[in-house]
């Protein structure tokens, strides 16, 4: 499977039976130093000094997290998770934004969703995905 | 998934007080009792007939055979277990029973076997319905270990069968109640007091500060030692005396107050029924200042004493200790002013912070954008902010230190009810909204993906 088809797959958030949630508004899935492997097409893009913060917070939230986590300039409020709550960072921007980053083995699954999910629903999703890359190998 | 017209979900929330449960959209909740369970330790007798109800209904739990309503408060897992005894509206003193919370010191619940005691109480006794058919919403403190959140998950749907389960932290359902998405709730609860910082609906996780020094719990262990120490004497709890009306003589009309002797009363009920007769005192005597208390201020030495009645007839005189004890609050530090004798109620109470510094080390820890957001919405409640005069003292502790141009406000119901039960009322109002429907964690999801998944589905 290319990396676009999976990104495809990820884009569209379903719940487990089936019923289709919605659209995540933007994802990717890149390596833990910022490298892309693949990427939606709204996707801001991220820096490689982003993912060197990300890994840090993963590592310590409690010294992070008053920063908020950056995705291509975007900054999003940091709400919870960290390496031993699952390898799962989430965060908000507004009342409408939400970021979900699971951490793999060698890579990052990132996903931004607007008005039409929970965060919650996302975070499941995105776990899930994750959690069969790493079932993968990577 | 489950249309929130039709069928109604019960939500319950197991606080270290008290459990508060009732159906989803009401704006009260229809079963409050004290959280406290009693276990049985000797060999429990009762009629052959109750105990074969018991060992039926434990087979088949929802199977909604007519039990009267005395049976309901006793629970039975197997007919070699002991007996668990919710404290209900019953004042039924039983020998060799030990009371017990099914939170641990740390305000974290551990005891499920006591949690299913009060489960089987709210589903059966109270609340009479057939578990298969009602969604559930519990609320749960923050820091809930995950092992902990999957023990109760897979309680409520192997034994209760419950088509849903979903678990809404105990910060964001406060905020809710107060129609606030955003918050920094203050919840001054049984245990401990906790602040915790609530963005967009999600709880901020690393801001939560509990303290244990601040709770309803230890200001009423506080207020019985030093009623205790007053009247040199323990207070008496109601099932130790009786009074007699007298008749005839120089005494007509009165009453006499006669010593009964249980031997057998464990210990743990007789604090239960004193801690009872303090948390009275409390509540009627003791009230906040208006401002921050100056014991060398000759003023407050000079207020006049009030009288609190015991129920067995002593009456106490307290003087400017009533306004120490609220105080504990706004400067823990004061506890010293009692002269308590012996250990101190929490340990290191002196020297824990005080409510408004709490408050502001738990902005601290939020993110930088949104501490604005946050000190303009403090939401307080929990019961043990009944006080009069709390919000006014926290709103002007906290505006001498936050920053320059940042708006402080402090929201808090002036409605008794709506204070302590903040946070079930904010459960029924998520239960009940419309887009809530497809939050919750459905038993088909819990059968494919196992207990693991609610951390996925309520993060």
């Amino acid at each position: 499977m290319s990396w676009q088809e999976m990104i495809e797959n990820l884009q569209t958030v379903a719940l487990p039976d089936g019923t289709q949630l919605g659209m995540l508004s933007a994802c990717a899935i890149c390596d833990l130093q910022g490298n892309l492997w693949g990427q939606s097409e709204g996707f801001p893009g991220i820096a490689t000094d982003e993912a060197q913060k990300l890994m840090e917070l993963f590592a310590d939230p409690f010294s992070h997290c008053a920063n908020g986590i950056y995705i291509g300039g975007t900054k999003y409020v940091y709400l919870n998770g960290s390496d031993e709550d699952g390898g799962v960072v989430r965060g908000k921007r507004g009342t409408e934004y939400g970021l979900v980053v699971k951490k793999c083995k060698t890579c990052f699954v990132i996903g931004i969703h607007g008005n039409n999910l929970e965060t919650r629903q996302c975070s499941a999703h995105v776990e899930g995905f994750g959690e069969y890359l790493v079932g993968q190998g990577m | 998934m489950y249309g929130g017209d039709e069928v109604s979900a019960i939500v319950m929330d197991v606080g270290t007080h008290s459990v508060k449960a009732g159906y989803a959209g009401q704006d009260t909740p229809s079963a409050v009792f004290s959280s406290s369970v009693g276990r049985g330790t000797g060999q429990l007798g009762g009629p052959s007939k109750d105990s074969d109800a018991e060992m039926k209904d434990a087979d088949d739990p929802h199977d909604m055979k007519p039990k009267s309503i005395q049976n309901t408060n006793i629970f039975r897992k197997s007919p070699q277990d002991k007996d668990f005894f919710v404290v209900d509206s019953d004042n039924i003193r039983r020998d060799d029973v030990e009371y017990c919370s099914p939170f641990n010191a740390d305000g974290v619940l551990d005891d499920l076997d006591a949690y299913e005691a009060i489960c089987d109480h709210v589903f059966r006794g109270r609340l009479c319905v057939q578990t298969a058919e009602h969604p559930i919403l519990l609320s749960e403190p923050v820091l809930t270990p995950e092992a902990n959140r999957e023990k109760i998950v897979e309680l409520l749907f192997e034994k209760y069968k419950l088509p849903a389960v979903f678990l809404g932290k105990n910060p964001v359902l406060s905020c809710f109640a107060s129609g606030k998405a955003t918050g920094l709730s203050v919840d001054v609860g049984g245990r401990a007091a906790t602040t915790c910082a609530v963005h967009e609906g999600y709880a901020l996780v690393k801001s939560v500060i509990q303290s244990k020094a601040l709770g309803g719990d230890c200001l009423t262990e506080t207020t019985l030692r030093y009623m205790e120490e007053k009247m040199k004497n323990e207070v008496k709890p109601r099932y130790a005396f009786k009074k007699k009306l007298q008749t005839g003589g120089k005494n007509d009309g009165e009453f006499k107050i006669e010593n009964l002797s249980f031997p057998k009363t464990s210990k743990s009920y007789n604090l239960l029924k004193r801690h009872q007769i303090a948390e009275d005192a409390k509540a009627s005597v003791m009230r906040l200042s208006d401002v921050r208390l100056d014991l060398k201020n000759s003023e407050i030495n000079q207020m006049p004493t009030v009288q609190y009645e015991l129920p067995d007839g002593n009456t106490i005189e307290v003087g400017v200790e009533r306004f120490i004890v609220p105080e504990i609050m706004f400067n823990p530090a004061i506890v010293d002013e009692l002269k308590l004798k012996g250990p101190p109620v929490v340990d290191d109470m002196q020297n824990a912070m005080s409510l408004p510094a709490q408050v502001l080390a738990s902005i601290q820890n939020a993110d930088v954008d949104a501490r604005k957001d946050l000190f303009g919405n403090v939401i307080l409640t929990g019961g043990g902010t009944m006080f009069v005069n709390c919000k006014e003292r926290l709103e002007s502790a906290i505006f001498d230190h936050a920053p320059q141009n940042v708006k402080t406000k402090v929201t808090a119901s002036q409605n008794a009810v709506e204070r302590r039960f903040a946070t079930w009322i904010g459960g029924s109002i998520l239960a009940s909204l419309g887009s809530f429907q497809q939050m919750w964690m459905s038993k088909a999801e819990y059968d494919e993906y196992g207990v693991s998944h609610i951390h996925k589905k309520c993060p």
